[in-house]
């Protein structure tokens, strides 16, 4: 009966039936352990559907999913969409008091090149290898955005890593911060910065712009769209684009991308031993982008008086805001009155836009 | 591996010099916007 | 002589935890600020007894904003 032959059922393999467990898994730790939700569920649910044979869902040209992946991820709408919505949601106030805590959000990128670096050693072409070092930036849109001009078969196996790592930065961070820093550098009280103007904030994110775009044209996408969102911000003259863009559109794109990102994962793409090693080479990007951080921030110290905390230096890692929240409790738990968090969150931004510009080093380069 | 260490040192320069520019642009910032207008004679 | 507590990073206040008159001890948690999702307790400088309370839970305050007054005893 044509019914029958027209059945997915009877299309089905092993390898899809393991995907479905990892889309089960990832929509688990999404709700139970809120693991990301807002990417892990859609992208769980996206690898289940891909998963299922004979729907056409990826097909190119055709399928549903396929669209919103073609158009938003393969022509690069969706991240610089994303990038508005961050950038409207931004503060630059603890980069702007302390300035120099920049720099700790450049070492972390060191992370990025290591890993881009071994990851190349180990067999994968430079842009495969720059694709999969850039999760050590930490930045989930970033490293769509590369993953789709550099190595979109990577695209899947790397966004799940470098959101799973994201989720499980309190885990990843603590231990490296531990163990590079001494008890007497935990306990360092920082000096608060000056206070910024409402000036300040609102020349910033078009002096940003133009000097970081006119050094590294390829990031241009996602600065200006970063930028242009933290303008919407300041201005305070735009709330109602201001409020779309941190809420509504931020919402929407992140409905397409979560899902077209899983749909990409189908068993033949997925179920490889590359993975496997884009994995480990995720984690190891995160450890070394951790640990640069803080040995940048303790070399910092050799030369002021003012000192910096060095766990501070691990917020370099941007995940924002988790790894700031993580060197609050880490430098909370050294001592209960030093309050780490704001300042963390200078080199946890200033590390969103090094990771950006490392990205459009890397696409200048390779393209 | 000539071009994979061309890229790990011009990539990390890049971000370095690119943050460094960005660091002088806010102090530069700083000295042009940074003093709040609570005179109101301004 | 009256200690003044201090805001120690922006937020809002979450919740306070003691009213004027209580008797506290130095590190107590007087009062619990929001910052980012994150709970951040305020603690007391000294003992002394809460003489004043200049914040409520909603209120959003800045750095070195003064939260409450404490009579050192």
């Amino acid at each position: 009966m044509v019914f029958f032959e027209n059945m997915g059922l009877l299309a089905l393999t092993p390898g899809m039936v393991f995907m479905w467990v990892i889309g089960f898994v990832l929509i688990y730790l999404a709700i139970t352990r809120q693991y990301e939700p807002l990417l892990l569920l859609p992208i769980g649910f996206g690898i289940i559907i891909t998963n299922l044979p004979l729907s056409f869902l990826m097909e190119p040209g055709e399928g549903l999913i396929w669209r919103f992946y073609h158009y938003g991820i393969e022509w690069e709408i969706i991240p610089p969409l994303i990038f508005l919505g961050l950038g409207a949601l931004t503060d630059f106030s603890a980069l702007l008091s302390q300035p120099r805590l920049i720099f700790l959000g450049a070492a972390a990128q060191v992370g990025v090149y290591v890993t881009f670096f071994i990851a190349y050693a180990m067999g994968f072409s430079l842009e495969e290898a720059a694709t999969i070092g850039i999760i050590g930036g930490a930045d989930g849109p970033t490293t769509i955005y590369l993953a789709a001009r550099l190595a979109p078969q990577l695209l899947g196996a790397c966004a799940v890593a470098a959101y799973s790592y994201m989720a499980l930065v309190p885990i990843i961070m603590p231990p490296i911060m531990k163990l590079l820093t001494t008890d007497t550098e935990r306990k360092i009280r920082m000096k608060k910065g000056r206070k910024v103007t409402a000036r300040e904030k609102v020349f910033f994110p078009l002096i940003a712009a133009m000097v970081i775009i006119l050094l590294v044209p390829a990031s241009a996408p996602l600065i200006a769209m970063f930028m242009m969102g933290n303008l919407f911000r300041e201005s305070k003259v735009v709330e109602r684009l201001n409020d779309t863009a941190q809420n509504s559109l931020m919402n929407i794109v992140t409905i397409f991308l979560g899902v077209s990102i899983g749909a990409t994962m189908n068993a033949e793409v997925f179920l490889r031993k590359e993975v496997i090693f884009i994995f480990f080479l995720g984690l190891f990007a995160f450890m070394i982008s951790t640990a640069s951080g803080i040995l940048l921030a303790k070399f910092m110290n050799l030369f002021t008086s003012n000192k910096i905390n060095p766990l501070v230096g691990a917020a370099g890692v941007s995940a924002v805001p988790m790894a700031a929240r993580v060197v609050q409790k880490v430098g909370a738990a050294a001592d209960k009155r030093n309050y780490l968090l704001m300042f963390a969150m200078g080199p946890n931004i200033a590390g969103v836009i090094g990771t950006v510009i490392a990205a459009g080093i890397f696409i200048s380069i390779l393209k | 591996m000539q071009a994979a260490l061309e890229i790990f040192i011009n990539g990390i320069s890049g971000v370095f010099i690119g943050l460094g520019l960005l660091y002088v642009a806010i102090k530069l910032n700083k000295l042009l916007a940074g003093r709040e207008p609570d005179k109101k004679e301004q | 002589m009256a200690t003044e507590v201090l805001v120690p990073l922006a937020g809002n206040i979450w919740v306070v935890l003691v009213n004027v008159g209580d008797e506290v001890e130095e590190d107590d948690e007087l009062l619990v600020i929001e910052a980012l999702k994150m709970e951040n307790p305020v603690y007391a400088p000294c003992d002394g007894t809460v003489s004043e309370i200049r914040v409520k839970k909603g209120d959003v305050v800045e750095d070195d904003d003064v939260l409450m007054l404490i009579e050192e005893s």
